[in-house]
């Protein structure tokens, strides 16, 4: 281990007291975190998707109608 | 330290069991923003944030993709990171406890004045690293990560972070010798 290695693994900063003690303070006006189900996640996922899906093909139609048109001229 | 055990308990409803999580990893984790260039003032609030943070989205940590303390500080590293960011675009002027005194209200030793120095040199030059390689090397000294966990908080192989460590190294060994 040399020089640099000393130097980067001393505390640069300190680590104030009642650290835990703010963040616990400010974690107590927030809501619990609730668990997520994967399956739900991944229903919403599925759902993006499909809307995602859905709005392309639309765009793609709409081309198409458009250079329909433009081709029956 | 069990983080399963931990975060089930939280998951029960004792809010109280996150104050270990916070223990456990505040040491590291002021270690890290330190070594990222952060003022004290800084950091507080980026660690702060970073527990906050964790805290509001624990319930899509998912353990089978990856460790805690990589959840953990991939969060801290993009709060670093936007902060340095946002203080080098708005020019801050270091105020309060980083200032240096002007006059002293109490006498320092002379041990202690030369050590915040040798601080300032070393975040000085940590400052003039790119932030990839600065941050690399800042994980690198938490012994709770390995390689691959650098890795993925990095967004890059295994491969690229052992350069980038090796290129961060000399580059603030060439500007600790030129100081």
């Amino acid at each position: 281990m040399d020089d640099i290695d000393t130097r980067l693994e001393a505390d640069l900063l300190q680590v104030p007291d009642d650290f835990t003690e703010q963040v616990m303070r400010r974690i107590d006006t927030l809501p619990r975190p609730t668990k997520t189900s994967q399956r739900r996640e991944r229903l919403q996922w599925l759902a993006l998707l499909g809307g995602a899906a859905l709005g392309l093909s639309q765009l793609l139609a709409f081309m198409f109608g458009m250079w329909a048109a433009s081709a029956a001229m | 330290m069990d983080i399963k055990a931990i975060l089930a308990r939280i998951e029960r409803g004792d809010r109280s069991a996150f104050a270990e999580l916070v223990r456990h990893f505040q040491r590291p984790l002021f270690g890290y923003l330190g070594r990222m260039g952060l003022r004290q003032g800084q950091a507080e609030e980026v660690a702060q944030d970073t527990f906050l943070r964790a805290w509001q989205h624990l319930s899509a940590y998912r353990a089978e993709r990856a460790e805690f303390s990589t959840w953990l500080f991939t969060i801290a590293r993009n709060l670093a990171l936007n902060e340095l960011g946002r203080a080098s675009n708005s020019r801050e002027w270091p105020v309060g406890d980083d200032l240096p005194d002007a006059a002293c209200e109490r006498v320092q030793p002379p041990d202690a004045v030369s050590d915040t120095q040798d601080r300032d040199r070393l975040r000085q030059a940590l400052m003039a690293l790119p932030a990839d390689d600065r941050s690399a090397l800042a994980l690198a000294y938490f012994k709770e990560l390995d390689m691959a966990a650098i890795a993925l908080i990095e967004g890059c192989t295994a491969g690229a972070i052992k350069v980038r460590l090796h290129r961060a190294k000399q580059r603030l060994r060439q500007l600790l010798e030129s100081t």
